[in-house]
């Protein structure tokens, strides 16, 4: 198993960003007051996916390509005025 | 013993150099800072070109120049006064989310008479632009709730239909009624949205999108008269009282 530790900013500020659903692989979690939600995973190629209402919404896909602890922050891009 | 006060100096209006109101000049402030104007940013160049496109006057000031200060001063010379930017419920932010002071509720009386577009600005129509029409503006267009920026994405080009919706409203405003303009805005940006619905399942960000389109869609308001029009007067750039002032 990888661990796949990730933390949702805002892209200006870099602040930490709370209640935004990350998908990771189909599995869904809500970020804490930190910004931050951890997905144990298995070896293989996911779609990552981060929503907020207020932000435009991020995808991307990532490679865990052996066991270990993996980081990913995502930047998040303010999207109302 | 009372000393004789001298009359306040009157400052040289447009209208006593050219012996007509102003009344076909836009003032357009587009902020530049914070995500996403840079966004709308592009949206007020095009708004801009459209603007002269049909020989209006139009002052334009960005970025730190979109300040409290060049508000207060181009304002009474214009008619139409356009936003773009960051704002809040009772103010326009300009550069400086934040203080967010360019314009609040307490300046309200600065739009006596004028026409007032705050397109793409959040929330302006909650209290600022009641603030405003009950201070004598003729008319506010402006959203109650969060208005939301388009993105270019992989699978479709969001960004570019909302620069369109935009743009057909912008051109509605200057040849419509207030509320006929808002009325083709909601009519364009329907069309996007049954475009984004029919895409849900094969484009990964037409949910999202159809949810930002429907959010513009829904809260944007006409205050004030819904039958006020720019006014149209006509402009020749290069008439003697033009050249006059330019050769001064």
């Amino acid at each position: 198993m990888a661990r796949l530790n990730i933390k949702v900013v805002d892209s200006y500020s870099r602040s930490p960003l709370p209640y935004v659903h990350v998908e990771v692989g189909g599995r869904v979690l809500t970020t804490g007051l930190d910004g931050a939600a951890t997905f144990d995973l298995v070896i293989g190629s996911y779609i990552v996916k981060a929503r907020q209402i207020a932000y435009r919404p991020w995808t991307r896909t990532i490679q865990i390509p052996k066991e270990g602890t993996y980081q990913q922050t995502i930047p998040l891009e303010k999207a109302i005025y | 013993m009372l000393k004789e006060r001298v009359p306040p100096r009157k400052g040289r209006s447009f209208e006593d150099i050219f012996g007509e109101k102003a009344s076909e000049e836009a003032l357009i402030l587009s902020p530049f800072i914070f995500p996403p104007t840079y966004l709308s940013f592009e949206i007020a160049n095009r708004v801009e070109s459209l603007l002269k496109n049909v020989n209006l006057r139009v002052v334009r000031f960005s970025g730190l120049l979109a300040s409290k200060e060049t508000a207060f001063i181009h304002l009474p010379e214009h008619n139409l006064f356009v936003y773009m930017g960051h704002a809040r419920k009772n103010a326009l932010c300009g550069e400086n989310v934040f203080l967010c002071n360019l314009v609040t509720v307490a300046d309200a009386s600065i739009f006596k008479d004028q026409i007032v577009v705050a397109n793409p600005a959040c929330e302006s129509a909650a209290e600022l632009g009641p603030a405003i029409v009950k201070a004598g503006a003729r008319a506010f267009l402006g959203s109650v709730e969060n208005m939301y920026a388009h993105f270019n994405e992989a699978e479709h080009n969001y960004q570019d239909d909302w620069f369109e919706y935009t743009l057909i409203f912008y051109m509605s405003v200057l040849t419509k009624t207030m509320g006929e303009a808002v009325e083709d805005w909601k009519n364009e940006i329907t069309r996007y949205m049954d475009l984004y619905k029919t895409h849900l399942d094969d484009w990964p960000n037409a949910d999202w999108n159809y949810f930002a389109a429907k959010m513009n869609r829904d809260n944007f308001v006409v205050l004030g008269d819904p039958q006020a029009m720019v006014p149209r007067l006509g402009f020749e750039p290069t008439t003697v009282k033009e050249r006059g002032l330019l050769e001064s």
